[in-house]
């Protein structure tokens, strides 16, 4: 904890949330110097396209705020174009403490600074509204890991044990934390209703090492990922981003039999296979912050259909069929589904559509709320 | 408001403007300071105020609106220099030229300065190209991974004499740019030939070398099948995709039938080359 908190730099406050549970939780955690009570905005000269100076600086500053508008979205992935999972995400902050070569949110963010969100309570209101109106019975899977690591700060925060608790009543409903972190002692002797999937993404460590800064090893995950298994949690990966490199075969390989060599098929409800992507727009801030000795500035891209700059479409290919080519010599009854990819590449790599894939076509089914 | 003659006036901001200023207009200036028509013979003073340059915000904003309505569009390398002498010769520069971008509908982003801080150490063919071809900030964001902007200044050179579009030339920077940053030299990037559309695919193959190996092993591949003569192919990249175009003329349904069958017999071969493991 005192690491975590020895990372930032400074807590903004806003005025009108001083009295919310997390800011008195943060004035207790952290020092009064390192706390300003503002009532506006940090830094409102920064505001738009962030230079890679101002995006790095706010990975040092927290912003305690207010969300206005909806917290509970369809995840990103759900476009005409793309094979859908039906992932919906609520997104209780922005920007991550962690430093990912490829991280998304350097074409997305446009706060100079990490920000939390206080009125995690709204949140649950609005799943609860949502229960309500009929979306009780149906199978929904709602991650907390889009706009921010579901995990990383979450000893400051405690949101987890909220929603682990919200979620008991909920058994139809997963929910899904998405991180790079091994933060889970702090929720690790909560209830539950078996019903919460804490999922990592990960890499071989070359791949971490090289590319994902400030983010746990692989055996830290992995471990990690093997106590809330201990203590009834669901588990899941996602093999996302897979980064083209000259050993790829080599590495992935290893990852996947490390993976197989600790868990079994039935303990893992999925996997998640994606290649490298990212907006055109982004690639000029990964260049000016990591150079072009980074094996994702240096990868060659090309625009896909959806707009994203992606690997060409059969090495992207050859890459999913290695690995799956892999996990199922070792066991056939691996669960793996391709994350944001195109029809094209589900009937390159399954020779069939998400939903004719048996053993995770139920990920696939469409559902209304 | 008054004409006074320039001689009285301090003409530090000459930024060299593109447009040229109408030879029967008297020039502007804001106090002392001459603000558009640098070299005519005499002035109108347009300022508010009997400082001879801004001293309070009220006066910036006045002089950067003067500055921007006499001259209407500024190009990123007009930006560049007129912020140099800005900051050179006048107090309150740093908000003057706040205004000025505001007024020409940009903001004053830390990315926008650095480019501005850049661009004038590139050889002045480049930043006339630059302007020649209105290019935005967004696509000179290259030159702000060079500490050093001169190791940039033969490849923008060079695309400034080539007389590269704005598409190529924007490609060409960036490829060429990142090449460099690779530790790739000078020499392995320049242009071989006088084109740019040469020296594009050049530098693509350079840039892509695993991706080009594969669509010229496609490509090879490809042209080994016994194509009938009539059939136009070729290897087409679009996107992230490398495929095949197959082109045909017919103007009769037998026409039709016999060159369909001409390329049924293809896909014989085809099929091998797949079982071959032939991408």
């Amino acid at each position: 904890m005192k690491n975590l908190i020895g990372k930032f730099e400074k807590v903004f406050i806003n005025e009108n949330v001083l009295e919310s549970e997390l800011a008195k939780r943060f004035q207790k955690l952290f020092s009064k110097e390192q706390i300003q009570v503002i009532q506006s905005e940090p830094y409102p000269e920064s505001k738009g396209t962030l230079s890679a100076r101002e995006f790095d600086r706010g990975k040092k500053q927290i912003h305690l705020t207010e969300f206005k508008g909806s917290f509970f979205k369809r995840c990103p992935g759900s476009k005409p174009g793309l094979a859908c999972c039906n992932y919906y995400v609520l997104n209780l902050g922005l920007q991550c403490d962690m430093n990912c070569s490829y991280c998304y949110l350097q074409s997305f963010i446009n706060t100079p600074v990490l920000t939390i969100y206080t009125n995690i309570d709204q949140a649950l209101d609005e799943l609860k509204e949502m229960a309500d109106k009929g979306a009780f019975a149906q199978r929904l899977r709602i991650g907390t890991g889009e706009t921010i690591d579901s995990l990383s700060l979450d000893e400051l925060t405690l949101y987890s044990k909220k929603l682990i608790h919200f979620f008991k009543d909920y058994p139809n409903w997963r929910l899904e934390f998405k991180t790079k972190s091994n933060k889970v002692a702090q929720f690790l002797n909560e209830e539950h209703a078996g019903n919460v999937i804490v999922s990592w993404s990960i890499n071989p460590q070359n791949i971490i090492s090289q590319e994902e800064h400030g983010t746990a090893t692989l055996n830290e995950r992995l471990d990690a990922a093997a106590r809330c298994l201990e203590r009834g949690f669901q588990i899941a990966f996602h093999i996302d981003p897979m980064i083209w490199h000259p050993e790829w075969q080599e590495s992935y390989a290893s990852l996947v039999d490390e993976l197989h060599r600790r868990f079994r098929p039935e303990q893992i409800p999925y996997f998640s296979l994606g290649s490298l992507r990212f907006q055109p727009e982004q690639r000029h801030m990964m260049r000016e912050r990591f150079g072009m000795k980074s094996l994702v500035t240096q990868g060659e891209m090309f625009a896909g259909k959806d707009g994203k700059l992606r690997y060409d479409a059969d090495l992207r290919q050859e890459m999913y069929q290695f690995v799956l080519g892999r996990f199922r010599a070792l066991d056939p009854t691996w669960k793996i589904f391709l994350c944001m990819e195109t029809p094209e590449s589900w009937l390159g790599t399954y020779q069939a559509p998400p939903r004719r894939v048996k053993e995770i076509a139920e990920l696939f089914q469409p559902i209304t709320i | 408001m008054q004409i006074q003659l320039i001689s009285q006036c301090i003409r530090d901001l000459d930024f060299s403007p593109t447009k040229p200023w109408p030879k029967t207009l008297p020039g502007i200036a804001w106090g002392q300071i001459c603000v558009a028509g640098f070299a005519q013979n005499t002035v109108v003073n347009v300022a508010t105020h009997s400082e001879p340059q801004p001293q309070t915000e009220e006066q910036a904003k006045e002089f950067a609106q003067v500055m921007a309505d006499a001259h209407s569009h500024f190009s990123l390398r007009e930006l560049a220099q007129l912020r140099q002498r800005l900051g050179q010769h006048l107090k309150m520069a740093e908000m003057i030229f706040t205004h000025l971008l505001i007024c020409q509908g940009l903001r004053n982003s830390e990315t926008l300065l650095e480019i501005l801080d850049k661009l004038p150490q590139l050889p002045v063919e480049f930043q006339n190209w630059c302007e020649a071809r209105d290019l935005g900030a967004r696509e000179l964001s290259i030159i702000k991974c060079f500490s050093e902007v001169s190791g940039l200044a033969p490849l923008a050179l060079t695309i400034a004499q080539l007389g590269a579009s704005r598409a190529h030339g924007v490609q060409l920077l960036e490829l060429g740019g990142e090449l460099l940053l690779m530790g790739h030299t000078w020499q392995d990037a320049k242009p071989d030939t006088g084109t740019s559309e040469a020296w594009l695919k050049k530098l693509e193959s350079q840039r892509r070398p695993q991706t080009h190996a594969r669509d010229q092993q496609k490509q090879e591949a490809l042209s080994s099948l016994p194509w009938p003569e009539f059939l136009h192919t070729r290897l087409l990249r679009q996107g992230d995709k490398a495929s095949l175009e197959v082109k045909f003329q017919f103007s009769t349904l037998e026409e039709f039938q016999k060159k369909n069958a001409g390329l049924m017999r293809v896909q014989a071969a085809f099929e091998n080359l797949q079982s071959e493991g032939t991408p």
